[in-house]
């Protein structure tokens, strides 16, 4: 790791100046290859290149880019665990890093000999370590499975374990990638409560997270990386925006539902194709909260049709696909052989500033247990404007106040 | 990042070695001693016993020096065996926390001492009990002072050869199985079974030639664990000073072995989480 020479930087601050970082790609050289003198036929790409950033204390960083730009090399180059390439890296302060998910623990050994284990590495004393076991397993609400080996666990548990230690340390930096948001509700909300409290303490808080909702509640500014280079550092809001386009045109993989995009269903009715259309009537993934989104759905045929009409049902869903409207069932004539298109019309979008997911099913009609065909979360259309500023949420049901009587 | 602020990490990475191996069994801690001893029975049974007449190798003092041998070159091929892989093995730490590396290889190594430990003071009371009955003054005993000396270059060997090979071991994966190879030929090319063999017995092997018994003869004297063997028996079995010639050459060669082997270490140290 190099140091920087200017040795003034306040506890919490990160400064990481001219970073550069490449792997190698291609796999292990072997000795056989070592002994046939086969150089290394490797090539080198640059996970990260000039990249410079200033984080005061106390600041919360969301990190973000698609997969491959360099988040995650980035965390581990600030936390130490990767060395540059050229440029200095320099934190100052206490750092906790919780990177790889459970990573630090040993299957056959019991949560308390793990807390030992994993407080130890992150440099933990033992007397300091002796005194936090039991908030420890309170915070990971574990208490009653402290002397279980931690193959027993599950994976939320071990989530809960790890962040517990992580907060435990009480570091002045805290590194984490794309680890909040797992594990269930109430924990994570437990988390945010916590990780807030470290944001009153003036903690700096950097960390990777691929659910802009998250994204956005929780950071303050946002640090956008693109093929390892820094698109956009600064206003949350101003980079979602941007950031939200730019996946809306490149077709977006952006939102990583575990179920999404599955199809499934034989019958003789097949979706083809699936279209958004603005108010202007061209297609796009972008729509603004109020105006009109027009869906067209194209039915074909791949057997034979018993009967003369068919079943549609969407269904909108949140960005962790939760359902939000739907199933809507509409039923549809299919005359002769199709194809057949169809439209669906809203006129005033009530979706607020988000990403959101449709599915498509279609049935036989007399058959809705079965579809004929479902793509489920197949489809994503990103709302870029908020509505009212004061309402929160997902959906602006479009109400209005009236009063005091 | 100071490795005096990660000891309570290699405490716990010693701990973790050891209540791993022994979780969930009968014996527990006692299997460290089932294993060399029946090594040290079976190699007793037959060099000691069946095959005395051809290798010249039993006599009273036999069994003394066989297990001597074999708990000293146990601790060494142990700790180094264990320590190879310790890097490799590691990998989700290492690209999850940033930590002093050499932990690894020394709580593997450390964690082999410990059993060592225990072997070493089974040996000093055998010592002990050889020498009372018909002991003089206990002044007699005063050469087993030595023993502290014989374990820090005995680590230091062990260390050294697990800092090089263990780093050898994140870049070409080979080490592994060429580590546990070489130390079959070690065992035999030390001397654990016997007692070191001076030039003479080189040279009565005559399809070595002069010259080329000349040549081993000197390589085998090239192994610091042929001088610490031998240190530890001077003391333990005959209860004099170690040879000062040997103890020479082991310090020299363990200070030696372990700066390379540290040199390399820190090197590539850096590169170990990507690598991995």
């Amino acid at each position: 790791m190099g140091n920087i020479k200017i040795n003034d930087l306040k506890n919490g601050e990160i400064k990481a100046s001219n970073i550069v970082k490449s792997f190698s790609i291609g796999g292990k050289r072997s000795f056989r290859d070592k002994l046939a003198g086969i150089k290394s036929r490797n090539s080198s790409f640059k996970v990260l290149d000039d990249v410079s950033i200033n984080i005061k204390p106390g600041e919360i960083i969301g990190l973000i880019g698609r997969n491959g730009a360099g988040k995650s090399t980035l965390l581990k180059l600030l936390a130490g665990i990767y060395s540059v390439d050229s440029g200095h890296v320099k934190i100052q302060g206490k750092v906790a890093s919780l990177l790889e998910l459970g990573a630090g623990f040993h299957p056959e050994l019991t949560g308390r000999e793990n807390i030992h284990l994993n407080a130890s590495l992150l440099g933990m004393k033992g007397k300091d370590i002796a005194s936090k076991e039991k908030s420890i397993f309170e915070f990971a609400e574990l208490t009653d499975f402290a002397d279980s080996q931690i193959k027993t666990y599950s994976m939320g548990m071990v989530l809960r374990l790890a962040f517990s230690i992580a907060i435990a340390l009480d570091p002045d930096v805290f590194l984490l990638d794309e680890v909040i948001g797992v594990g269930d509700l109430s924990f994570q909300q437990k988390c945010f409560a916590k990780l807030n409290e470290l944001k009153a303490e003036g903690k700096t808080i950097l960390f990777v997270s691929h659910n802009l909702t998250i994204v956005r509640y929780f950071a303050e500014r946002l640090l956008w990386l693109e093929d390892g280079k820094i698109e956009g550092f600064g206003d949350k809001h101003q980079i979602l925006d941007r950031y939200r386009e730019r996946l809306a045109v490149s077709g977006g993989d952006l939102t990583r539902t575990k179920e999404g995009n599955q199809r499934w269903g034989d019958g003789p009715i097949a979706i083809d194709d699936v279209k958004f259309f603005d108010a202007t009537g061209n297609e796009t993934h972008l729509f603004r909260y109020g105006e009109s989104m027009e869906l067209t759905i194209q039915l074909g045929s791949r057997g034979v049709i018993d009967s003369g009409t068919a079943v549609i049902a969407i269904q909108f869903h949140g960005d962790y696909g939760q359902s939000l409207i739907g199933p809507i069932l509409h039923t549809v004539s299919i005359p002769g052989d199709g194809p057949w298109k169809y439209k669906y019309k809203i006129q005033k979008l009530p979706f607020l500033r988000r990403e959101f997911l449709l599915s498509v099913g279609v049935f036989e009609e007399g058959n809705l247990m079965q579809p004929s065909d479902q793509r489920e979360k197949a489809y994503r259309f990103t709302v870029l404007d908020g509505g009212e500023r004061m309402t929160m949420g997902l959906i602006d049901p479009g109400g209005s106040w009236e009063g005091p009587f | 990042m100071k490795l005096l602020n990660y000891s309570e990490l290699l405490k716990n990475l010693i701990l973790r070695d050891l209540r791993l191996r022994y979780r969930n069994t009968g014996l527990g801690f006692l299997w460290s001693l089932v294993q060399p001893l029946t090594m040290f029975f079976v190699y007793y049974a037959v060099f000691g016993i069946l095959l005395t007449d051809k290798f010249g190798m039993g006599g009273d003092t036999y069994p003394f020096l066989l297990i001597i041998g074999l708990f000293t070159f146990n601790f060494f091929s142990g700790g180094v065996t264990k320590a190879t892989p310790s890097i490799v093995q590691a990998g989700g730490l290492l690209r999850q926390v940033a930590f002093p590396r050499i932990v690894l290889p020394l709580a593997s190594v450390l964690a082999e001492a410990v059993h060592f430990l225990m072997m070493l003071l089974i040996l000093v009371l055998a010592c002990f009990l050889k020498w009372w009955p018909s002991h003089g003054s206990f002044l007699e005993l005063l050469p087993l002072l030595y023993l502290p000396l014989l374990l820090v270059l005995h680590l230091l060997v062990t260390l050294g050869a697990g800092l090089l090979l263990s780093t050898m071991n994140v870049f070409y994966r080979d080490t592994e199985q060429l580590a546990n190879t070489f130390m079959t030929i070690l065992f035999f090319g030390t001397p654990v079974l016997y007692a070191p063999p001076n030039l003479e017995k080189f040279q009565s092997l005559t399809f070595l030639g002069e010259k080329g018994a000349e040549l081993v003869y000197k390589v085998y004297y090239l192994n610091p664990m042929t001088h610490i063997i031998k240190g530890y028996r001077d003391v333990l079995l005959d209860l004099s000073n170690p040879d000062s010639r040997s103890l020479l050459m082991a310090f020299g060669l363990g200070v030696l072995l372990f700066v390379w082997g540290l040199f390399v270490f820190k090197k590539s140290q850096s590169r170990f989480a990507e690598e991995v």
